[in-house]
């Protein structure tokens, strides 16, 4: 099983390397518990496209982890529509449910229209019909895969997202863009100086980052359509860490002008001057992160230890949540607000981890062991996170129960501090 | 080029003119003035750079106490969670315990009631016998009873039917000691008055008209309440 | 600090003066004066690499040349062993009051980016404590953070960790890291 899909993936990056020079394309390593056997049929006339719809499902839903892909292009005829389906060889093959679908153009935009549907009861589970422009077929597919995958799993879509993160290529510093699956990737800042903490505002139109183009580390907010970019902090001393306030208008972020590390609140717009300040105790506050109920996670030293803290947006007293171990930091809270993603000290390595907000109880999710910046996908399924394999940083991802892992291909340079984005409209 | 000869020539002059002025022990004593100045301010520069050295000890001390303060305040947070998870472990455990406890007391109670309402029929079987006049099975019956349950709060009222039947087969030595058994074991029970009255009518029985009268007396004296004294009073006015 | 230079001076001169036989008394006029007036020859440092071939604090030989406090693993104390160096910036500081310093703090590369920047930063405050203690005004010091983003020197050595390690004094106009 494993060994198809590793070939599968193989395929993929092939047929994607043609598009793309600098994509990132994943191994998966482990599976789920349970898999749900999908039968995949080539869409019809998909391959007359630039970009085939079914190669780009297939990866995202194999890439969960949840779902077995079985070929269906062997079927005589390949079927396109419900009518045309023959059930006992899609039993024989064990798939429990089937996708189909065809490729149309239309003037000048392409309807892709397509079904999944049940092989036992033979009933339709989803059809549906997309129209967009020939260079969204990526958008399209990821579309139709966050479908079938939340029709048939129930945790919400998370395909149709977006990644941002750091390549560090010698001295080149770039910030890029990409799909969630590492393909389309876009660089939308280019540096000689470090570019850090890219972080996605809740629309998804804006990153927040740092850049140390004037010698310091100054906070910034780039508008991605326009490429339009503005200091959103930019005081005396170091401005690092950047979080967005669940309505997008507000940045907490970290502040050393009045000694040590402490967050404050700012206007996203950096037109404010007078920033409001959170915390006072401790000589660190940093690396702060919005709960979806508004409150702030960070990492305090003030337990002379780095430890995660959780207080309300307005500052005042906070609740100590880790306490395992002797470094625990880069929290982040799941969009459900069920559960925390962060990077714990255990054995000389830095690893992910996950807790439960309700019982407390911690569950370390990777055996690698320069693990930074873990971020949920939108449906918290997924865990992406940085790590070194071979003395460089990489990319990989995790399912937030550890049973799947998924391992970036190698590539040039340091990839560091993914941020996932949030859903695509 | 110019200005500056001017200059010199200038300074000059008034050098020259100052000359004048001042004789060498003056000029000694200036040197010397200033010598002791230079000296007590090399002395403050000292003194100074000393205190700029404890200054920054004192930086670093305050950032160790710091330091050591934040390891306290996290010792601390650790305490008060640990001590917040083994109060609420406890609760728990104290519930389950209880409830477990609970359990087993129930369990044993009713076991202990079945127990007893085994033995209570037993006895009620036996004391049946007794007051049917079935006497020698309700001596035999009474006596197992007395041997098997031998701490029961129901020996008494065993020994006492063990008296009756005993009277009842004319075994009145027998009856005497069953009668004065539950008077020994129960002197303040129910059945108290009733085993002394046994004692006076198996005394009466036997013949023993003086015994018989003191257990009537004793019987008046101690249970003057009970229905049996009305009974004693009478058989005493009778008997006088 | 300077009237204590000129008095120094003004004794040398008379002790020269005194031991000669034929004192010359005359030299109790101060006019060594406008020598210690020339002495802080404003020394540009906004103009970057121009910097003049005499300057201290490219002087090898001038202690103002060491730019870099090592600290130890998970400290942030300022060793005193750096005291001398801490003094003399200090100092110059102190005469120089238009010169500037950006202090910048740097971890090795282990834990997470952003909670190295607030590391950094702790090592680049230790020095900014320092210096603020003996008298160098707010204005004149910045204390900014690298965190792990410019180590110079690569690698998961104990050599390579120690060397990055640092607290770095950078005066304004000079190029940095």
């Amino acid at each position: 099983m494993l060994l198809r899909f590793a070939r599968f993936v193989v395929a993929m990056s092939l047929l994607a390397s043609a598009a793309a020079h600098a994509d990132i394309s994943f191994d998966v390593v482990g599976v789920g518990a349970n898999q749900y056997p999908i039968a995949i049929a080539p869409f019809q006339n998909e391959v007359q496209q630039q970009q085939p719809i079914t190669p780009v499902v297939s990866d995202d839903l194999a890439r969960s982890g949840l779902f077995k892909v079985i070929g269906a292009g062997d079927l005589s005829p390949v079927p396109y529509e419900q009518a045309q389906l023959n059930f006992p060889p899609l039993v024989a093959k064990g798939a429990q449910t089937v996708l189909i679908g065809s490729v149309t153009p239309q003037g000048s935009q392409i309807s892709i229209k397509f079904h999944l549907v049940d092989v036992a009861s033979k009933q339709q589970l989803v059809g549906y019909e997309l129209i967009v422009p020939p260079n969204k077929m990526r958008y399209a597919a990821h579309k139709i895969a966050d479908m079938v995958y939340d029709k048939i799993t129930g945790f919400g879509p998370m395909f149709n997202s977006k990644i941002a993160y750091v390549v560090k290529q010698g001295k080149r510093f770039e910030l890029q863009v990409a799909d969630a699956d590492g393909f389309a990737s876009q660089a939308i800042l280019a540096s000689n100086q470090p570019i850090m903490s890219p972080k996605w505002s809740p629309d998804g139109t804006r990153l927040a980052y740092v850049s140390f183009e004037d010698q310091k580390p100054i906070v910034y907010v780039q508008d991605l359509m326009t490429g339009k970019r503005w200091k959103a902090a930019n005081f005396w001393g170091s401005n690092s860490a950047p979080a967005w306030s669940p309505d997008g208008s507000k940045l907490a972020v970290v502040l050393t002008k009045q000694g040590g590390s402490q967050i404050y609140l700012v206007d996203a717009s950096g037109t404010n001057s007078n920033p409001r300040r959170l915390t006072n105790t401790g000589d660190i506050n940093t690396e702060p992160s919005f709960t979806p109920d508004g409150q702030i996670v960070f990492t305090s030293d003030r337990g002379g230890a780095p430890q995660i803290y959780r207080m309300s947006a307005s500052g005042g007293n906070a609740e100590r949540l880790t306490f395992q171990g002797s470094y625990n930091a880069s929290g982040k809270v799941s969009a459900d607000g069920k559960t925390l993603v962060f990077v714990t000290q255990q054995g000389g390595g830095y690893k992910t981890a996950v807790m439960d907000m309700s019982t407390r109880q911690v569950q370390v999710l990777t055996d690698t062991s320069r693990d930074d910046s873990p971020t949920f996908a939108p449906n918290g399924r997924m865990v992406l996170y940085e790590t070194q394999l071979g003395g460089k940083g990489v990319l990989a991802a995790v399912s937030s129960d550890g049973r799947v892992k998924a391992r970036l291909r190698a590539q040039a340079g340091d990839v560091r501090q993914p941020a996932w984005g949030p859903m695509l409209k | 080029m110019k200005r500056i000869a001017a200059l010199l020539v200038l300074a000059f002059a008034a050098t020259h003119a100052n000359a004048g002025l001042f004789s060498d022990d003056d000029a000694r004593k200036q040197i010397q003035d200033l010598q002791t100045q230079v000296n007590a301010q090399a002395q403050r520069i000292q003194i100074l750079e000393a205190g700029n050295k404890n200054m920054l000890n004192l930086v670093n001390q305050i950032q160790q106490l710091q330091q050591d303060l934040a390891t306290l305040r996290g010792q601390n947070e650790t305490l008060q969670y640990n001590l917040d998870e083994a109060t609420k472990r406890q609760k728990d455990l104290y519930v389950d315990l209880d409830t477990r406890v609970r359990n087993i007391e129930q369990a044993k109670a009713q076991a202990a009631q079945q127990q007893q309402a085994s033995v209570q029929q037993t006895l009620d079987a036996a004391v049946g016998l007794a007051k049917n006049g079935k006497n020698k099975e309700a001596a035999a019956a009474l006596t197992q009873f007395i041997q098997a349950n031998p701490d029961s709060d129901q020996t008494p009222v065993a020994q006492y039917w063990l008296g009756v039947s005993q009277t009842g087969l004319k075994n009145y030595k027998a009856a005497q000691s069953a009668y004065a058994a539950a008077l020994e074991a129960a002197p303040d029970s129910a059945i108290a008055p009733d085993a002394l009255y046994g004692r006076a009518v198996a005394a009466n029985a036997s013949g023993d008209k003086k015994s018989a009268r003191a257990y009537l007396l004793q019987l008046l004296e101690k249970y003057p309440s009970s229905d049996k004294a009305a009974i004693a009073k009478k058989a005493l006015l009778t008997t006088n | 600090m300077k009237k204590i230079l000129m008095s120094a001076l003004l004794t040398a001169l008379l002790a020269a003066c005194a031991s000669s036989p034929k004192p010359a008394p005359v030299v109790a006029t101060p006019t060594p004066a406008p020598v210690t007036d020339n002495k802080p020859a404003t020394v540009d440092l906004t103009q970057g690499q121009n910097l003049p071939a005499n300057n201290p604090l490219t002087d090898p030989n001038n202690i103002l040349s060491q730019r870099n406090v090592y600290f130890a693993f998970d400290s942030y104390a300022v060793d005193a062993k750096y005291n001398d160096l801490i003094q003399a910036h200090a100092k110059y500081l102190l005469e120089h009051k238009d010169a500037k310093v950006f202090l910048q703090g740097n971890t090795d590369n282990r834990g997470t980016a952003e909670y190295n920047m607030a590391l950094g930063q702790k090592r680049a405050d230790a020095v900014k404590k320092q210096l603020q203690a003996l008298g160098v005004a707010d204005s004149q010091i910045e204390s900014v953070s690298f965190g792990k983003e410019k180590p110079i020197e690569q690698g998961d050595t104990e050599e390579a960790w120690s060397r990055n390690r640092r607290t770095q004094i950078v005066y304004q106009g000079e190029s940095g890291q």
